[in-house]
């Protein structure tokens, strides 16, 4: 029913998918928690796990607007000129970060395992 | 083997009972809430075919199966990946059953295994996308678990076929 050879194809496979998840999550610490600071203080801190749309407005009259989709965060809108926040990367992993210099904001992404930097400082 | 009526009927009773398995399945899936995680019941026909009759029939058999399906059940995509997973997992499974080392348990798995990977690939295709290798290690998993189940059944089933080919 079983032979040798079935054994060691079985063992290849698990060996090939184990290896592929580890290079795929080696080096991405998936973060919990994404903390918005706005004109350089803390404006909140929001789950990555679930689904929401945050507007941040500064005291000068201006706005980001922040989504948390699928474990992720981007920037979905911005009244800043240069609009780098908004074509930003979104950001799901620990110590990503998102920045709009124009509206004072950061958006950072904490949480998950420690970081290397954070034993090596 | 050359075409006798005989095969020709069995392979077309294999059909229509690899459609049946593919309608409990859209019927009835085993999904464990990750998207492409299926047990492949409809798999288990085309090892039947493959062993009993040849690779031939098996091809018959398998594409018969996925333009059927697909035309009744799920549509001109579900054909495209179907094929992709299908096709490529017959032709891992022939090779594999041409070298002689390994039992239908061992040729099962492999084949779990290149069908799921044939559909990612499609996936990548239509997406446009590489992110959806991420699945990669959880769709072999599941292929290997799934093909070691469909290929124990395959097994106990051909043991209790009449031995001698029609």
């Amino acid at each position: 029913m079983i032979k040798k050879a079935d054994l060691i194809l079985a063992a290849a496979f698990i060996i090939a998918g184990l290896a592929a998840s580890y290079l795929l999550t080696s080096g991405s610490n998936p973060g919990k928690e994404l903390e918005i600071s706005s004109q350089g203080r803390l404006y909140g801190t929001y789950s990555l796990l679930e689904d929401r749309t945050i507007r941040v407005e500064t005291s000068d009259g201006h706005f980001n607007v922040v989504c948390i989709r699928d474990g992720s965060a981007y920037v979905r809108k911005s009244d800043c000129a240069g609009q780098d926040c908004v074509h930003s990367h979104e950001i799901s992993r620990n110590g990503e970060t998102i920045v709009c210099l124009p509206n004072k904001l950061l958006l950072e992404v904490k949480g998950g395992e420690k970081a290397y930097d954070s034993i090596s400082k | 083997m050359t075409p006798s009526p005989n095969r020709i009927a069995l392979a077309g009773l294999l059909t229509s009972i690899a459609l049946i398995f593919s309608y409990i399945e859209v019927l009835i899936p085993f999904n464990m809430g990750i998207p492409g995680v299926k047990l492949g019941i409809a798999n288990l026909v085309i090892i039947i075919s493959l062993y009993y009759l040849n690779g031939r029939y098996a091809l018959a058999v398998n594409l018969l199966r996925i333009f059927i399906s697909g035309f009744l059940f799920s549509g001109v995509f579900g054909i495209i990946y179907s094929l992709a997973g299908g096709l490529l997992s017959l032709l891992c499974m022939v090779l594999l059953k041409k070298t002689n080392l390994f039992s239908v348990t061992g040729v099962s798995m492999a084949g779990g295994v290149v069908h799921n990977l044939g559909q990612m690939i499609i996936a990548a295709v239509l997406v446009g996308n590489v992110k959806v290798f991420v699945y990669f290690p959880v769709l072999v998993f599941s292929g290997v678990a799934s093909g070691f189940i469909i290929g124990i059944l395959a097994f106990l089933i051909l043991k209790r076929l009449p031995s001698k080919p029609l």
